[in-house]
Parts: C-alpha cells; structure tokens; sequence
C-alpha cells in the first residue's frame, strides 16, 4: 500500500530525513516511534504534501502511484489521511459544511458522484454515533476555540467520515488526558478493517495501550534503526531511546 | 478647455430645460452648487483624500446627463432583471436618475411612514406638506458642500431621488428598496440620485439602495448623496450594494446626524466597478448612541475601490464599531481610509475600527490609512488594520482534507467575508450577497496561487 524507499528529506537544506525505509500493507498498524529531533514530524509532513519541505532522493509510492509527484488534495484523493499534531483553526468554516466539501471533493477526484446534502448529514449522525462523538463539534466552525482534546476528536471525526485507506496519526495522543485518549483510540480501533492502513506517530507508548500495532519502529537520526512487535513499545518505555542509540552506535 | 467643460455645458441645457420651474425655491440651490463647483473643480490628483484614486476618467470624460430617453436600447421589461432584488414590497427604480413609475411597486406602509420620488418636491409641487417642509428645511443642510466637490456636483444637477419621512415611534420592519440603474448603451452616461431620509424619535427603518447598469458599452458616472436624520431614540439600517462592473465610475456619500440613544447601522458591499467611491460619514450628534459600519468588498480586473469614512463622535457615551473587509485579486486595487474624530466634549467614547484586507494576487493592492483625531481624555479608541495573502496554513489543511486549491481558497475567502454578509438583516439581500460573493470567487482565476 505504502512504500517508502531510502527517502532523503529536509527542510530549510538541512536534511533530516536520511535514508527511510518502510513498507506497509492493507489491514495493518505501524507505530513509529522516536525522541524529539529524529525526523517523526519530518517524516508526516512529507507524506501530507506540505510547503517548504525538499525531497532529495528516494521514492514513495502509495497504491502504485509516486505520492511525492501528487498535490496535497490528490493524496487525500488518494485515501491517505492526515490526523495533524496541530489542526488548524479555520474561523467562519462550519464542521458540517467543511466535510461535506471534502467529502464530495475526494468522490470527485474518484469519478464518483457527490452525496447530497441529506444524505451526507444522515451518513454523519451515523459516524459520530459510531465514534460517540457529540454532534455539535459540527454545528462550530472547524476546531475554532476548540480544547485540544476536542481538536484531536475533530481530526478521527473527519478521519471516520472521509474513510482512508491510509490514516497517519501524527503525535495525535500529545497534549491528551486519558479519557480523551481513550475516545481517540476508541476511534481508530472501530475504523480498523483488513481494508485500510494505520500509522501511528508517537513520542509515547501510552497510546499503544489502546491502539495495539502489529508493527512497532524506532526512528533515530533520520532511519528507521530498529523494528519489531509491539512488545518493542514497551522495552522502549523501560529502557528509553537512548538503548536504541547505544545498540545503534554498537554495531 | 477646462476639466469642468462637460459639467458646465450638461449645466445650461438642464436650466434651459427646466421649462418655467427655474423659479423653484431649489433652484438657487441648485446654482450657488453649481459655481461652488465651477470653482473647486474635480479634486486633483495630489488632493490629500483623493491621492489614491485616479479620477481621470471622470475629469476627461464627455459625459451628458438626465439622458432623455428613458428605455433607450433596453427594454423596460428588462430592467427588473437587471437590479439587484428586488428584495422588499417596496421598491422605487430610477433609470438614468429618474424615477420610473411603472417599475417600481409599493407595499403598504404603516401609517406614518411617507415615501416618495423627489422630483415633485425639488420642482416644488410636491402634495404632501409635510414632506415638503423636510425637503425645503433640510435637504443640503447636512450634505454640505463648500468643500465637497461632489456633493456640490451632485446638488447642480439635484432633479430626482428619494424623501422617506418615518414619523415618531413607527417602526418600520420592511425594507425600502431604491434601484439605481444606469444605461450603458448609447453614451457617456452621468446620472444623479438624492436621498433625503428622516427619522423622527423612536422611529426605524431599513433601507437598502442598489446600483446596476443596463448595457456596459459606455462609460456610467453615478454621483449620489444620501442624507440623513436619525432622531432621539431612532434606528436606521441603510445598506449600499454596487453590483460587480468592469467600467462603472461611483461617488456616493452617506451623510448622517444620529441624536442621542439612537442607533446607526450602515453596510457597503462593492463587487466592482473602474473607480468607485464610498464615502460614509456619521456624526454621533447625541450621548448614548451606538454606530455600526460594516463595509465589504471582493474586487477582480482592474477594479478599483476607495472606501472613505469619517465618523463624528460628538457627544459623550457613544459606541462605534467599523469593520471593513477587502478581498483583492489580479490587478484590483483598494483604498481603505478611515477617521475617527472625538471631539472634547465626547468623553466615555468607544470607538473600534478595523479594516483586514486578503490579496489573491501580487499584482493587487490595498491602501490602509486609519486616522485618529482625539481631543477628550477619557475614550477607548482602538484602531487594527490587517493585510495578508490567505493563511498558508489553512489552505494546506483544507486542501489535505482533498479540497483542491481553487475550491479552498473560495472556502477561506467566504469565512473571511461571512461575517459582513450575515450582519445584513434583509434575509432576501443576504443570499443575494451570498451569491454574487460566491460568483466573484469563482470569476477569480486559479493563477493568483502565489
């Protein structure tokens, strides 16, 4: 589904990203995990078509398609999504009126025809239903003076209407108390299909007590140094990442 | 030659015309306006309020006014789909400046309301007394014109217009719409219009006046004066809309005396235009009165709009609130100034004005000069000026949600713009806002990306 092949990035022509390497198939859960500096909100920002950020050398290919080549709204077209560290206030921009429009764009994109306006209300009772989510977060204008658990909710709501293929999760548990982690986590596991992918960006282990992966990495310096089970998670939460950096400088 | 040359011969064939009503009380308005205007002349390109605002197109036009014909080339059947609306019962349409009977529909107005053409009253054969004696004592008391060259223009060729008289305590919920259309069809078309609005004490309105041209072969030159009188305890809404227009020249002024405990609401939403002029100028002349002005405007091409303010605080107690946005793509560019003045004696003053601009394009500019004159001591004058491509930010976050570029912008730009639209209380006039808005949007090209 996704596939990331010695990828070289950096912002600002300071590289950050040095020689990525990563793989992932339908139906399963990668968590990548580093300290601050090691390139985690490098790496989301690549993959989300963001401005400012320069690719050097690698590829990355997502459903057989160079997502490097691909505009911001064509990834999303694509079915990556992109649940931000920082979702954006956007003043004057209704919830509803905001995923709809999105809605509509990513069936566009697809040659699809666009749900009407009762329908899709009708598709998005069903998903806050499903997300327990309450539905007024739409009736506001999108994250506008939202807390920022109720930001991070707002990011799997829109995750849960528009249905990835992909779903990056990038230090979505930051700045989280345990309910709202909880509610979070809760989301993603009840979106989880044999059909689409889960990365989960984190600093923490925390969040992969609720959202268990399949497949857990170790991001330093710009590499993937280390990969394993979930129980990598844990030995990293017991021993720290300066464990990785030693086994690293071993070898 | 003289930059006046087409002002003045427009001047005696409008006298020779007058055909035995030269005699008229208004008459002698009419000329001191005229020689007050022969010797000002059109302001020049390096007076102070018109430095950013090219008036040669005016100065070095050939224009003729009063245009006899008042169907010409255009159907009149045709000129109700051309204005804006309507959006009220009652609506009075003029074409080329006078008013046209059969265009225009009266609703019932509650007993006290009076509203009429002005012509009758200007010629002095007006029925009403009443309304008689409003336009005899105060038309051009407030719109003064000793240093206002169009105000003095506009006087000369006083012929037509609007009086609304609402008499006290009578609340007026439906709006009055007046439409301005122009023809752009034969020639260089210069059209007057008048407005001479009074509230007596308690009494509301709402009024909205709408611009439009028929045919745009042409050049069109609307000069208009809106004056008005909010008495005591008196509230008026008064909504201007200039439609979009690649070629219309527009200098309007809005001049308004509100009393004390009284509330002033005016909106200005231009969509075009070659060089428009809006110019609003409040005075709060009683304690405890509140003054809201609102203003958008969402210009493309080579548009060009100036919006020109000056609000009075000249009694203590009073609020203000002046919120103007800009919206500017390709080559459009935009004035923006704004005075505030407290005079001594208008102490507890609040008074906040903003103006936030968005430029779609490197080629689009927005002039901002806010201006403060103070003299009490205790006030609360705050004034914030904003100028900005569209937050970079936002648009990566709509767009990553698979919005594509063109349809986020339009999105953005709308919630930057939503807050004007919703402020109008004409359900009516607020969706058609809502459109040409969204019509504007779309008129921008995807190019203005960086």
């Amino acid at each position: 589904m996704l596939s990331i092949r010695n990828l070289r990035a950096g912002i600002e022509g300071r590289e950050i990203l040095k020689g990525l390497d990563l793989d992932i198939r339908p139906g399963e859960v990668h968590a990548i995990m580093g300290a601050n500096g090691s390139g985690k909100s490098t790496l989301a920002n690549v993959l989300s078509g963001r401005d400012g950020y320069e690719v050097t050398s690698g590829n990355v290919t997502f459903n057989g398609k160079d997502l490097l080549e691909l505009d911001p709204e064509e990834r999303a077209g694509e079915g990556l999504f992109m649940a931000f560290q920082y979702p954006v206030e956007l003043p004057g921009v209704l919830g509803s009126y905001f995923l709809r429009t999105a809605f509509n764009s990513i069936r566009r994109y697809r040659g699809e025809s666009e749900m009407a306006v009762r329908d899709f209300a009708a598709y998005m009772k069903d998903k806050a239903k499903l997300l327990e989510l309450s539905e007024d977060l739409l009736s506001r204008p999108v994250n506008e003076g939202f807390s920022g658990g109720e930001k991070k909710r707002n990011e799997i709501f829109q995750m849960a209407v528009l249905n990835p293929k992909l779903a990056i999760l990038d230090e979505t548990d930051s700045g989280l108390d345990i309910d709202a982690l909880q509610v979070v986590a809760n989301g993603v596991n009840k979106l989880r299909s044999k059909d689409n992918a889960v990365v989960v960006i984190t600093h923490y282990q925390r969040l992969l007590n609720y959202i268990v992966p399949d497949f857990v990495h170790v991001l330093l310096d710009g590499k993937i140094v280390k990969s394993g089970g979930k129980e990598l998670a844990l030995e990293l939460e017991n021993r720290g990442y300066a464990w990785v950096r030693e086994g690293t400088a071993q070898r | 030659m003289t930059q006046t040359d087409w002002v003045s011969q427009n001047f005696l064939a409008f006298e020779r015309g007058l055909n035995g009503s030269a005699h008229a009380p208004l008459h002698q308005l009419r000329k001191d306006a005229f020689q007050r205007f022969a010797a000002l002349g059109f302001p020049s390109a390096s007076a102070e309020e018109w430095r950013k605002t090219d008036l040669s197109a005016i100065r070095g036009g050939k224009f003729e006014w009063g245009l006899a014909n008042t169907t010409s080339e255009v159907a009149e059947s045709d000129l109700r789909k051309i204005m804006p609306g309507p959006f009220s019962a009652h609506v009075l349409v003029f074409f080329n400046g006078r008013f046209v009977p059969a265009l225009s529909t009266s609703g019932k107005l509650p007993a006290g309301v009076k509203l009429s053409p002005l012509a009758d009253y200007v010629r002095g054969t007006g029925t009403d007394s009443e309304l008689s004696n409003l336009v005899r004592q105060r038309l051009g008391s407030l719109a003064t014109f000793t240093d206002q060259a169009f105000v003095a223009l506009n006087t000369a060729f006083l012929n037509d217009g609007v009086v609304l008289s609402v008499a006290r305590g009578v609340e007026l919920q439906e709006s009055i719409q007046i439409a301005w259309i122009s023809d752009g069809s034969q020639t260089a078309n210069y059209s007057t219009g008048r407005c001479l609005i009074a509230l007596e004490e308690g009494a509301s309105a709402r009024v909205i006046e709408t611009w439009s041209e028929a045919a745009s072969d042409r050049q069109i030159f609307c000069n208009h004066v809106t004056e008005v009188f909010v008495a005591d305890g008196a509230m008026l809404d008064h909504v201007k809309v200039l439609p979009d227009s690649a070629q219309a020249l527009h200098v309007g002024r809005l001049v308004a005396r509100v009393g004390s405990k009284s509330n002033l609401h005016t909106g200005v939403f231009s969509f075009g235009g070659a060089m428009v002029r809006n110019e609003i100028c409040p005075e709060l002349a009683g304690a405890n009165s509140n003054c809201v002005m609102h203003g958008l405007t969402v210009v493309g091409g080579s548009q060009h709009v100036d919006n020109f303010t000056v609000l009075d605080h000249a009694q203590p107690n009073c609020e203000s609130r002046e919120l103007y946005k800009g919206v500017y793509g390709d080559k459009a560019s935009g004035v923006f100034s704004g005075t505030i003045i407290v005079r001594p004696g208008a102490q507890k003053t609040n008074a906040l004005q903003t103006n936030q601009s968005v430029l779609l394009s490197p080629t689009a500019s927005i002039d901002t000069q806010p201006q403060l004159k103070i003299w009490a001591d205790d006030v609360k004058c705050t004034h914030g000026a904003t100028v900005g491509q569209l937050d970079e930010q936002a648009l990566f976050y709509v767009r990553s949600r698979g919005v594509p570029f063109a349809d986020a912008r339009d999105m953005l730009v709308h919630a930057f713009a939503s807050d004007i639209v919703n402020s109008v209380s004409t359900p009516a006039l607020r969706d058609y806002l809502e459109n040409q808005l969204m019509k504007k949007l779309g008129s921008f090209g995807i190019h203005e990306e960086r």
